[in-house]
């Protein structure tokens, strides 16, 4: 079921020229990278400062909503240019176990960004610029940044190995 | 340089490269999460000093903080880069576009640090300073198109 889809994605005419011989797929590739390096400098950066490291401004607060927009822009840029690597060799990377893991990292990193919205972040006001962020602040802070790691690093792995392992 | 890669390849420590399967992707990992500190501190430090962002907090404690968040990372991409030219040499030393890449860094690192300079001055940054703030972000992203290219003009 799930492998009669992928195949028809990548059998689609967009799949099969970004799977092609032309530059496509490193061009994409490379606005993949740009996109990435974005998305995880910004939210470390925001992880940092909620570990209760000094930053380029004492405002956790302020911090989010000046670098939370540039996270979004480039996370999607990089859903597009993860999909169109994806639906090029959709039925290997579908059963590559690196990817699978990276797709958990990803939902894991969600998850923990919407425990944060709904708990700790909900009471900023009273707790930024403090002497200590509270314990809700500084797990969300750990664990994103270990989640976001992961994401990083199975994603470079998938290069590796383009099979099943 | 033609003479320097084969010397690289057989040494010990590119063998060893080579026949650890995890050695390399783990190198990239660091390398791209060097880059990605390097990359977004600068582009919150460097539009701050063309005044673009956070233009409430004063220059001369961005350019401390900026600073080494520059060069820690650059060390950690000497090191990666250095293991990476060493598993494989011919890949990179007589690959142009991995020297286009290296001027590219060479004039980031050396205009960003300038501007480290320019920022402890008190007052906003001159209108030199400023663009040249944003140039220094154009040959980071410069570098990282052309990193992603060595693997593929080869």
């Amino acid at each position: 079921m799930i492998n009669d889809i992928l195949q028809q994605l990548e059998a689609t005419p967009l799949a099969v020229a970004i799977s092609g011989e032309s530059s496509l797929f490193p061009w994409i590739e490379t606005l993949h990278v740009i996109a990435i390096v974005t998305v995880f400098g910004s939210i470390l950066t925001i992880d940092l400062r909620l570990l209760g490291r000094s930053s380029y401004r004492e405002s956790a607060a302020r911090m989010m909503r000046e670098l939370l927009p540039w996270t979004w822009v480039a996370f999607a840029l990089a859903v597009v240019t993860g999909s169109a690597m994806f639906i090029s060799k959709a039925t290997t990377y579908g059963m590559n176990g690196y990817f699978q893991l990276k797709m958990a990292a990803l939902v894991g990193a969600g998850i923990n960004m919407a425990i944060f919205h709904l708990g700790a972040y909900r009471t900023i006001d009273r707790w930024d610029g403090g002497v200590a962020f509270p314990v809700g602040a500084r797990v969300a802070g750990g664990a994103s940044l270990i989640l976001w790691a992961m994401v990083l690093c199975f994603g470079r792995w998938i290069g590796f190995t383009l099979s099943p392992f | 340089m033609k003479g320097l890669g084969p010397l690289l390849a057989d040494s010990q420590l590119a063998q060893l490269l080579r026949d650890t399967s995890w050695a390399i992707p783990a190198v990239q990992c660091v390398h791209i999460a060097a880059i990605a500190v390097l990359f977004v501190s600068s582009l919150v430090g460097q539009l701050r000093l063309a005044g673009l962002m956070a233009t409430d907090v004063e220059p001369a404690p961005i350019g401390r903080w900026l600073a080494p968040r520059v060069r820690w990372p650059f060390a950690a991409l000497l090191i990666t880069g250095s293991l990476m030219i060493i598993s494989e040499p011919e890949r990179t030393l007589t690959n142009s576009v991995f020297w286009v890449k290296m001027g590219l860094v060479v004039c980031a690192l050396a205009l960003s640090e300038l501007l480290f300079r320019a920022a402890a001055k008190p007052g906003e940054a001159s209108q030199v300073a400023r663009i040249g703030a944003l140039t220094v972000l154009v040959l980071w992203l410069g570098a990282i198109v052309c990193g992603r290219w060595i693997a593929y003009l080869y």
